[in-house]
C-alpha cells in the first residue's frame, strides 16, 4: 500500500466519522462508519456503523464504548492526550503503512483534549514496529490482574508508553523501550464542572406562602370596608379578633420558618461511621482499598524476598 | 378600596395556583416514575435510573440534567459530573422542600443505592455546608463517590444562601452484563 493510498485511506475514514459527528448531535457520542477493518484496542471492528461513547470519566483516564450496531459493546481505556492533535473533532488513526488500519485516539463533542487509546501490551508493540510511533498501553500480567480488565481493574491499571528505540527510513520502529507513563490530570468531560453549585431552592412553597398571605390581605381589607360602617364598639372588636387570629396562627407558623440563620449538622449527623452491611448477591466486584493495599504490601514482600534469595545466590557465586 | 382587595385576591389565586402546580407535578411524576426503571429499548429516557436510601424511605427517580425543569420533577444528573454508579465522582442535584427534603435526617454511614444500569452501593462519609460558588466538592476524585447537593437551611423560604452536600463512597460495584445494560449513560 502506496503512502498516498494511507493518506487517502485516513482522510476518507476520518471524513466519514466527522460527517457523523454532525449528524449524531450528541456531545459525548459519535456515529462513526467504517468501510475498511479497524484495529482497536478490543479486537477488529469489521467494516460497518458503529457508535463511539465516552462511557466514564475518571481523574486521569476515560473509559471509551463503542457499540455495534447489533448491540455488542467494546470498553477501552483512553487517556487525554498530551501530544495527539486533531484538526476537527472526530476519530485519530495510527498512520499504519500495511494491514488494518488502526484508532489512535478520539476527539469527542466537548472534549478539552483528545483522547488517546491505550492498547494491550501485545498490541502495543505490533503498533509501535509498524509506525514508529509511540503507542500507550497497559500490561495486566504486570498488575496481576486478569487479561479482561474490569471496571475496577481500568481505575488501577498501571499505563505504559511503549516507544521504538529508533526509526527506519520507512517509518517502522526498531527496538522498544518501555516507560511508566502517568497521565495529565484532566478530566475528560464533555462539558465543564458547573461555576456554582445548582439552584436546590423550589420557589413553589414561597409561592404558596405568598399567596395566603395576600389572601389574607384581601380579606383585612375587605373587613376593615365592611367593619368601617361599624360603631367604634365593633371596629375594636373586629380588630382584637383579626389580631387574636395573627397572634394564635400567623406568628407561630411564620416563626417556624427559619431566617438567613445558619446551621450546621448536629453531633448525631456527625456521628461516627457505622459498619454497613453489603448485599453479597448484588455484589460481582469489591472496590475495597484496604484489599487493594493488601495485596500490593504481599506482592513488595515476596518481590524483596526475590531480592534476598539473588542477592544469597550471587553471594554464593 | 375594591380595587386594592381584588388585587390583593387575584394575587393569592396566582400564587398558590403556581406554587400548588409545581408541588403537584411533582407529586404526580413521582407517583408514576418511582417504581420503573429504564428500559433497554428507552434510550431516549430522560430518566437515568433510580437513587435509593433504605433508612429515609427514599426512592426517587434520576434524570439526565439539573435544571429548574427537571428538579421541579425528581433529583437529576448535575452534568459534567460522572456517570452515576461509575468510578468517578457523580452528582445528583435535588429541591430541599420536595424531593431531598428526608435528607434533613441523613447520618454519616447511611447506605446510598443507585440503580442505573450499573448498580452501586454508597455508605456516607461526610455532610458539609458549603457556599454556592463553591463547587470543589464536585471534582473528580481518586474514589468513587456520590455527591448528592440540595440547599441549605433546610426550612428557608425562597432561595437559601448555602447547599447541604453529602458525600457517598462507593462500597460495592456491579456492572450489568452486556445483555442487560441499558443505554443510559454519556453524560
Amino acid at each position: 500500500m502506496s503512502l498516498r493510498s494511507i493518506q487517502i485511506l485516513s482522510i476518507c475514514l476520518f471524513l466519514t466519522s466527522s460527517i457523523s459527528a454532525a449528524a449524531a448531535g450528541d456531545y459525548d457520542a459519535q456515529d462513526v462508519s467504517f468501510d475498511k477493518p479497524v484495529r482497536t484496542p478490543d479486537g477488529i471492528l469489521q467494516p460497518g456503523k458503529y457508535t463511539i461513547r465516552l462511557e466514564d470519566r475518571m481523574a486521569d483516564r476515560a473509559i471509551v464504548r463503542i457499540t455495534e450496531p447489533g448491540g455488542a459493546e467494546h470498553y477501552f481505556l483512553s487517556v487525554p492526550s498530551k501530544t495527539l492533535t486533531a484538526a476537527f473533532k472526530g476519530l485519530i488513526f495510527f498512520p499504519v503503512s500495511t494491514g488494518t488500519a488502526a484508532l489512535n485516539g478520539w476527539e469527542c463533542g466537548g472534549c478539552k483534549r483528545p483522547l488517546e487509546f491505550v492498547y494491550p501490551k501485545d498490541d502495543a508493540v505490533a503498533l509501535t514496529a509498524d509506525t514508529g510511533k509511540p503507542v500507550l498501553a497497559y500490561d495486566a500480567s504486570y498488575d496481576k490482574l486478569p487479561a479482561n480488565l474490569s471496571p475496577a481493574d481500568r481505575k488501577v491499571v498501571t499505563l505504559w508508553l511503549l516507544a521504538p528505540k529508533s526509526v527506519t527510513p520507512q517509518g517502522k520502529g526498531e527496538g522498544l523501550t518501555a516507560a511508566k507513563y502517568s497521565a495529565p490530570k484532566v478530566v475528560a468531560s464533555a462539558e465543564p464542572l458547573p461555576k456554582r453549585m445548582p439552584k436546590t431552592g423550589s420557589l413553589a412553597f414561597l409561592e404558596v406562602i405568598a399567596g395566603f398571605l395576600s389572601f389574607t390581605a384581601g380579606a383585612v381589607v375587605f373587613l376593615w370596608r365592611k367593619v368601617s360602617a361599624l360603631p367604634l364598639v365593633w371596629k375594636m372588636a373586629g380588630l382584637t379578633m383579626i389580631g387574636g387570629m395573627v397572634v394564635g396562627f400567623a406568628l407561630p407558623v411564620a416563626s417556624s420558618y427559619q431566617t438567613a440563620k445558619v446551621y450546621f449538622p448536629s453531633a448525631s449527623q456527625l456521628a461516627p461511621v457505622n459498619p454497613v452491611e453489603t448485599d453479597a448477591e448484588m455484589a460481582v466486584s469489591i472496590v475495597d482499598r484496604d484489599t487493594e493495599v493488601e495485596r500490593l504490601k504481599a506482592r513488595n514482600r515476596r518481590l524483596e524476598a526475590l531480592l534476598a534469595a539473588l542477592r544469597q545466590r550471587n553471594a554464593g557465586q | 378600596m375594591r380595587l386594592i382587595e381584588k388585587l390583593l385576591f387575584m394575587a393569592g389565586l396566582i400564587a398558590v395556583c403556581l406554587g400548588g402546580a409545581q408541588l403537584l407535578r411533582f407529586e404526580l411524576f413521582q407517583s408514576t416514575h418511582a417504581a420503573s426503571l429504564p428500559q433497554a429499548e428507552a434510550v431516549k429516557s430522560p430518566i437515568l435510573g433510580k437513587l435509593e436510601i433504605p433508612r429515609l424511605g427514599l426512592s426517587l427517580p434520576i434524570l439526565d440534567n439539573d435544571d429548574a425543569k427537571s428538579l421541579t420533577l425528581s433529583v437529576g444528573h448535575i452534568p459534567g459530573t460522572s456517570v452515576i454508579g461509575s468510578l468517578g465522582n457523580a452528582g445528583i442535584a435535588g429541591h430541599r422542600d420536595t424531593a431531598f427534603r428526608p435528607l434533613r435526617r441523613i447520618r454519616v454511614g447511611d447506605r446510598i443505592e443507585t440503580h442505573t444500569g450499573q448498580e452501586a452501593v454508597y455508605v456516607v462519609k461526610t455532610i458539609r455546608i458549603v457556599d454556592p460558588a463553591d463547587t470543589s466538592l464536585l471534582r473528580e476524585s481518586t474514589s468513587p463517590l456520590l455527591t448528592l447537593v440540595t440547599c441549605y437551611p433546610f426550612d428557608y423560604a425562597g432561595s437559601a444562601p448555602y447547599r447541604f452536600v453529602i458525600q457517598a463512597e462507593m462500597t460495592v460495584h456491579s456492572p450489568p452484563s452486556i445483555s442487560s445494560r441499558p443505554s443510559v449513560g454519556g453524560k
